[in-house]
């Protein structure tokens, strides 16, 4: 591997990395109150794969109500739902 | 600093919800002809789907979704960016680097990226699936309301 030296800041990588965790929810950035950068880069990785699960779990979900339900007057009220909220 | 639009932006809930929805209501029609299983997995490509429209191309993950198809597995182009990335400094360890990679593969087009990119476009991308999940999760919401 060629050595080339680092296009942005040690400093600058730490600043993302911060940002990063703060985008982490609450339970998660206790785990990284000491944050070191491979910390923080794992439960990144650990969120990132709960959220994949959570579209899993709800795409499930959502097929399921879509089989039970009537045609036009629940897409009515999902947009007119959504819209309100 | 260049990188701050990145996180700046919050992702377009009304676009998000558009073309979500859209591609419910096509879902939908079609019902009868799916089994739940099948439709379920279409349910779960239009969300990637209308993320990444939400986010725009901008972005190397929308890229990354539209063309290869994510999450649905298949070879996609790997440019081994992680090899051309930047040596990281000395003080970064092993760990982070392992860590690094573990990311790299949970981010559409992540091993093309260069370390700092995939610092960024983790973060959006970050904010786009927990947009998508409140959006589902609210749209599961209102159709438990009325079944």
């Amino acid at each position: 591997m060629s050595s080339r030296r680092t296009r942005i800041t040690e400093e600058e990588m730490n600043e993302l990395i911060s940002k990063l965790q703060n985008l982490l929810p609450e339970s998660r950035r206790r785990n990284t109150s000491r944050a070191s950068a491979a910390k923080v880069l794992k439960e990144t990785c650990n969120y990132i794969k709960s959220l994949h699960r959570e579209v899993d779990g709800l795409s499930d979900r959502l097929s399921e109500l879509i089989n039970t339900m009537d045609n036009d007057s629940a897409q009515a009220e999902i947009i007119r739902g959504l819209l309100r909220s | 600093m260049h990188n701050n639009k990145y996180l700046k932006e919050n992702p377009n809930q009304p676009l998000l919800a558009y073309h979500f929805i859209q591609a419910l209501t096509r879902i939908n029609l079609a019902a009868h002809t799916t089994s739940t299983k099948q439709r379920s997995h279409i349910i779960k490509h239009a969300a990637y789907v209308s993320m990444a429209f939400a986010a725009g191309n901008k972005r190397t993950w929308t890229h990354a979704v539209l063309h290869n198809r994510f999450p649905i597995k298949t070879r996609f182009h790997r440019l081994s960016g992680s090899r051309r990335s930047f040596i990281v400094s000395l003080s970064r360890n092993k760990e982070t680097l392992h860590q690094a990679h573990l990311l790299r593969s949970l981010v559409p087009g992540g091993h093309a990226m260069e370390f700092s990119s995939l610092l960024m476009e983790t973060a959006n991308y970050i904010q786009y699936l927990t947009a998508q999940v409140r959006l589902m999760q609210c749209i599961v919401e209102k159709f438990d309301m009325h079944v």
